[in-house]
């Protein structure tokens, strides 16, 4: 458990489970426009989110036990990496330099931090 | 947090306080999960023992705060210019960890932390772009 690898990937399955919750919430929300909610549209995401978000604070509180907060803190920086990547992926936005830079920066910051 | 403010307090102002709620929330969650660890020293990776603590259920609270007043400030400022203001808990967040919680931060992990925190400054325009997109 306490291998930098094993918490890297758990910190990554955190973020990547909270990405998700976030995302399926806006996709329950935009269901929410209208006069009436439809429930039967509204729900499933909601749930889908109440899921990922609960995962990912469970996983979370589970690395918390195991390593100092200050060591943990800066690896929830990966779900802008996550988010973004997603994007490039997913919504096929374009995979500027400055995104380019900023995941850059990101592993060597979360590198420097899990050797520290 | 009074229904006043958060119609019409300052947006900035907002921001901050909800990144005082954020770190307070995980001062709170840590020092759950240290005691519950103490008592289930073998299952305390598993993080749902957490829940044991009420510490972790004043940091979920602390944590409910900072999203209202998150929300309060983002029907007023850009996404982009509330999210860069946020990232003052990479900073706040491991100052209180060795303030408050004796943790011992060495110069590597605050060069870490520095990086992480340039990525996100780089990274927080576009990446508002897209959340405001989907």
């Amino acid at each position: 458990m306490n291998a930098p690898q094993t918490i890297l990937l758990l910190a990554l399955a955190s973020q990547i489970l909270y990405v998700m919750g976030e995302l399926l919430f806006k996709a329950a929300m935009n269901h929410t426009h209208g006069v009436r909610t439809p429930w039967r549209r509204f729900l499933p995401p909601f749930l889908g989110g109440c899921a990922g978000i609960a995962g990912s604070f469970v996983l979370w509180l589970g690395l918390l036990a195991e390593k100092p907060l200050s060591f943990l803190y800066p690896l929830r920086s990966l779900n802008t990496v996550v988010i973004a990547l997603g994007a490039v992926i997913f919504l096929r936005e374009k995979l500027t330099p400055r995104l380019i830079v900023s995941i850059v920066l990101v592993t060597i910051g979360v590198g420097l931090v899990l050797g520290s | 947090m009074p229904m006043a403010w958060l119609k019409r307090g300052h947006p900035i102002a907002q921001i901050y306080v909800s990144a005082f709620f954020v770190t307070l929330s995980e001062l709170a969650l840590k020092i759950g999960v240290d005691k519950t660890a103490l008592v289930n020293p073998t299952t305390s990776w598993i993080g749902i023992v957490g829940l044991e603590s009420p510490w972790v259920w004043a940091g979920v609270i602390l944590g409910i705060i900072s999203m209202v007043a998150w929300l309060a400030a983002l029907r007023r400022v850009p996404l982009s210019v509330a999210f860069l203001h946020s990232n003052v808990v990479y900073v706040t967040v491991p100052a209180c960890c060795w303030l408050f919680l004796g943790e011992s931060i060495s110069p590597q992990r605050w060069l870490g932390t520095i990086f992480v925190l340039a990525s996100i400054m780089c990274i927080a325009k576009p990446l508002a772009k897209i959340e405001e997109q989907t």
